[in-house]
């Protein structure tokens, strides 16, 4: 296990399973944990069990549907995909996220500066 | 938007947490499994890849607990766990659980049946529009002798013209009348006749046909052979009577001989001026006969212009009045200032409950006293197994239980009683209901509008609520005041001395409230027995009476007519004697002489001869004109004792002559001249005519004699009284045959036993006396409760001492001597506030003493002694329980 895996940051797990779905497709809970980490380079210490509840909350909210099928594996699995108010929602979050770390970014730069 | 959307979602969890929930722990073991392979795949054994799984999964329990969290609201599942806690909690000790039931819905009950009663009658505002802004006028006539007296018909136009304050002004008086249906025969009917402005005022609109209107009162209206006066129909009547015939409107009934048109029927729940009334005939006084010195007998109901204030109204009547005189002709400054009319302006509402409201307010206070005393010894209920759980709390608090959750639990458990508690109260409260509907006295106004609604539903959680909140309170003060190590370790304690002082308020409050109901309730048991034992003048055992009347165009023929029923009754089997008169006593039915005789109106009555023989009412001088006696003199008059003495205090009055008066002085001028005295030829003892008390007796009796009475006087409703051999009411069917018989336009309207109207008489001191006794015996019940709760936790707090003592060799009776009388200073304190209170409230219940001071000491130490039995009954009955303990198992247990 690497060293210096981080949590995962308050808040953007959601963010982070929505644009999965976008652009993955429908996936089933663990193929979704898998894909965080993988395009995190293993940096993410995702606590696994968590994803679930994240699932949860984002269906809760009509951001994602959910149904019951047949993996590639042959087991019984249930897929979440994104839904249209969900690719909306996505599209919201992502800028309000770029804007955010934009302007932490530029604090950043300032220090460096200073 | 989408806060709204988890929430719905989440409230669709509520439902589905289950299959969520089942859901997810196959998603969980789908998951592990997956993982669990793809270790395999990288070189793991199959147990290390399962544990590599398991460790990046961050455990399931801990995965399904933060799930579950989510699925539908965590403080809702907190809520049910408590719940099933305290339940379990509640059912280990049965004994506690039920007490306090039954004290808290016994206290809830009461104040909640007596709020359903204030919200109906006294809160809730007339279903009518805008009912804030109606108010009815009457004046105070000191000039007339009278408190107060209704509109006469000048008043009443001068006032609809004049004054500004008011939008419209409508009349109304009620009368009995004769209904003839085609086919039906003839019923007696309760008949409101109205002014032309009467619904208008009230903003009432039919819910079939119209309405009466201007042109219905235009010229021409009195006319004699007018039959188009309007009437409309109560919507009860209009079912019951004519089946909701959709097309009454236009059909003609016969009332009082006259057809009058129905135009309209009424909405069901408009009960104006009372719920009795099944008719509305428009009655308009015509401008030409209109004067506004007499006959002022007209009720009113006036709507106020919006921003009006009854104050503001009551001014400008003041200030109008004066200004009559030369509107009518008899309105002089003369008679203005012989009358000395002082005009009052009351809302409609007020005018409707009068006193109601009150007693009603007065029994409410009562009674959340009564909730209190029951709160406070639920409280020592509570104090009581608060103490047995300190340990169980202490463990929980060491085993890291938040305060909160402690807090949370003992409020639940509170909850839990309460709400019960506060259901079955409503159940009280409902049966309560029912009884008053059932045995109300009939003077209980807007009693059909008396139910169990939303509010009172409502209030009563409220209650419940309120009382969870403070056992909540209570318990948690206590527990956390407590520190947890010492009672770990087992402790050892004597008395909580703060504990104690804290609910010895509560015992000398409760007493003190006992007693007071228990004096109230004593006074209307006496007042009840004094007006049983009130002498009335007549007897009323096996007696039967009837009411009858005559149509109006025989009125000539009364004479003959009433002496043909009461011979042909006299011959029915059964009968023993039989009479007539124009009221029968207690029925609330007085004449008054439109005039004076002496210097105040004289109530009469008319009678039958025979009549003083069947009421077996004592003739105390001359003669009673009983049918065997000869009729001595012309137009021969009985008065009561009472009259006799106040016109004659000091001679003899057989032979004495009294004349009618005009209200001016002047003998009642008939015919062509003077209309010539009555002479008394008998005094009769004195009947309790009108009410049961205070009532000054002062009547003269007049007989149905030839040559008769003048015509405008002739009484055309007669009651009957019939003296039987046999229970009076298996004669009604045979009595109203004969009276048909007679003359098939008779009318035959209530039959009655006296003795039922004689209770009738008493109902309102009976339905007092009932609910101060039921609210007594209800505070007794829980007085003694609180006693002893109150004894037996003293006793549980010195069980120790207790033992020792015992162990020593003290007798069980000294100990148990030293533990009553240790509360005995509670209860006397109690029962000093209680008199106090007692003899206050006595002041309030004073209307309706009768033969009985507020202060009687028979009545305050009987319940004093009833009391302190009681109080020292359960005292005993505590400190018996407490000390039948073992010496040994009392200082080994604590």
């Amino acid at each position: 296990m690497p060293p210096d895996r981080r949590d995962v940051l308050y808040g953007s797990l959601g963010l982070m399973i929505l644009k999965t779905l976008e652009a993955l497709g429908p996936l089933h809970g663990y193929r979704i944990a898998r894909r965080i980490e993988q395009i995190s380079g293993n940096q993410l210490a995702l606590n696994q069990g968590t994803l679930y509840p994240a699932l949860l909350k984002l269906e809760q909210a009509g951001w994602i549907g959910s149904t019951w099928r047949e993996s590639d594996s042959g087991r019984r699995v249930k897929v979440y995909a994104l839904t249209r108010t969900g690719r909306r929602q996505l599209r919201a979050e992502e800028a309000a996220w770029q804007h955010a770390t934009g302007i932490v970014a530029r604090f950043l730069t300032i220090q460096e500066e200073s | 938007m989408t806060r709204l959307r988890i929430f719905l979602a989440r409230l669709r969890g509520l439902g589905r947490s289950r299959r969520l929930e089942r859901e997810l722990r196959q998603e969980i073991a789908g998951h592990l499994d997956e993982a669990a392979e793809d270790y395999v795949r990288q070189g793991l054994s199959p147990e290390d890849a399962r544990r590599a799984a398991l460790r990046n999964l961050g455990g399931i329990s801990q995965t399904e607990e933060a799930y579950r969290d989510h699925v539908a609201f965590l403080w809702l599942d907190q809520l049910r766990a408590d719940a099933r806690h305290a339940l379990r909690a509640l059912r280990r000790s049965t004994a506690f659980s039920i007490v306090v039931l039954i004290v808290l819905a016994t206290g809830t009950g009461a104040i909640t049946s007596v709020f359903a009663l204030l919200h109906s009658v006294v809160l809730r505002p007339l279903p009518l529009e805008q009912p804030d802004r109606l108010v009815s006028i009457t004046h105070a006539a000191p000039g007339l002798n009278q408190e107060e007296v209704g509109l006469s018909g000048g008043l009443y136009r001068y006032y609809s013209e004049q004054a500004q304050s008011f939008e419209s002004i409508g009349v109304y008086t009620e009368r009995v009348l004769n209904l003839r249906a085609p086919g039906a025969g003839t019923e007696r009917v309760q008949v409101t006749m109205a002014g032309v402005g009467f619904f208008r005022t009230l903003r009432v609109r039919p819910i079939l046909g119209r309405s009466f209107t201007e042109e219905d009162a235009g010229p021409g209206f009195m006319n004699i052979s007018n039959w188009t006066v309007p009437v409309m129909l109560s919507h009860d009547f209009w079912v019951t009577r004519f089946g909701s015939d959709p097309n009454i409107a236009g059909r003609i009934l016969t009332l009082n001989e006259s057809p009058r048109v129905v135009v309209g029927v009424l909405p069901e729940d408009f009960r104006f001026p009372g719920p009795h009334t099944q008719i509305w005939m428009l009655s308009e006084i015509p401008p030409q006969t209109t004067t506004f010195a007499r006959n002022f007998s007209l009720s009113s109901v006036a709507r106020m212009r919006s921003g009006v204030t009854v104050a503001a109204a009551r001014g400008e009547l003041e200030r109008i009045l004066p200004q009559i005189v030369g509107a009518y002709v008899d309105a002089t400054p003369d008679t203005l200032a012989k009358l000395r009319l002082a005009p009052i302006v009351t809302p409609l509402k007020t005018a409707i409950i009068g006193d109601t409201a009150d007693v009603l307010w007065t029994l409410f206070g009562g009674m959340a006293l009564l909730l209190v005393i029951a709160t406070a010894n639920a409280a020592s209920l509570f104090a009581v197994r608060a103490e047995e759980r300190r340990r169980e709390v202490a463990v929980r608090q060491a085993l890291g239980a938040h305060r909160h959750r402690v807090a949370r639990l003992f409020f639940t458990e509170a909850l839990l009683l309460t709400v019960t508690a506060a259901a079955l109260g409503l159940v009280l409260t409902k049966a309560f209901l029912w009884l008053v509907r059932a045995r109300a006295p009939v003077e209980l106004p807007r009693a059909p509008e008396i139910g169990l609604d939303m509010v009172t539903i409502v209030f009563a959680l409220g209650m419940a609520v309120l009382m969870a909140v403070f056992y909540g309170a209570l318990a948690v003060r206590r527990q956390t005041r407590t520190f947890s190590a010492s009672l770990l370790s087992g402790h050892w304690s004597t008395g909580d001395r703060g504990g104690r002082w804290a609910r010895d308020p509560f015992v000398v409050l409760q007493v003190a409230l006992a007693l007071s109901l228990l004096v109230g309730s004593a006074l209307m048991v006496k007042t009840y027995a004094h007006l049983s034992r009130t002498p009335l003048g007549f007897s009323s055992e096996r007696m039967l009476t009837v009411e009858i009347s005559l149509p109006g165009r025989k009125a000539s023929q009364h004479v003959r007519i009433y002496q043909e029923v009461v011979d042909r009754i006299r011959r029915l089997p059964g009968v023993e004697t039989v009479s007539a008169a124009s009221f029968t006593p207690l029925t609330g039915s007085e004449h008054v002489f439109p005039t004076h005789a002496g210097d105040a109106p004289i109530p009469f009555k008319f009678f039958m001869p025979g009549y003083f023989q069947t009421m077996k009412t004592r003739i105390i001088q001359g003669v009673g004109l009983n049918a065997s006696e000869p009729v001595e003199g012309p137009r021969p008059v009985i008065v009561s004792a009472a009259l006799a003495r106040r016109l004659f205090p000091d001679t003899n009055a057989i032979g004495k002559s009294v004349y009618r008066l005009e209200a001016d002085g002047r003998i009642v001028e008939m015919g062509r001249g003077p209309e010539p005295p009555f002479t008394i030829s008998g005094v009769a003892e004195n009947v309790r005519e009108t009410t049961l008390r205070n009532d000054p007796m002062e009547i003269a009796y007049i007989p149905l004699i030839e040559p008769t009475v003048e015509p405008s006087i002739v009484p055309t409703n007669m009651s009957l009284v019939i003296r039987t051999h046999v229970a009076p009411l298996t004669l009604a069917a045979s009595a109203r045959d004969t009276i048909t018989s007679v003359d098939p336009t008779l009318s035959v309207g209530r039959i009655r036993t006296m003795e039922s109207i004689v209770q009738a008489a008493r109902a309102t001191e009976a339905f007092v006396g009932l609910l101060l006794l039921l609210a007594a015996a209800v505070s007794l019940f829980l007085g003694s409760v609180g006693i002893y709760g109150g004894v037996a936790h003293v006793v549980r707090q010195r069980t120790r001492e207790i033992g020792i003592r015992l162990a020593l060799g003290a007798r069980r009776a000294d100990v148990v001597r030293m533990v009553v009388s240790g509360s005995l200073a509670a209860v006397s304190t109690g029962a000093v506030l209680g008199l106090v209170a007692a003899v206050a409230g006595g002041r309030m219940l004073r209307a309706l003493l009768f033969g009985v001071e507020p202060g009687d000491p028979a009545v305050v130490l009987t319940a004093t002694a009833v009391l302190l039995s009681t109080g020292l009954a359960a005292a005993l009955l505590a400190a018996r329980r407490a000390t039948g303990i073992a010496p040994l198992r009392a200082m080994r247990d604590d």
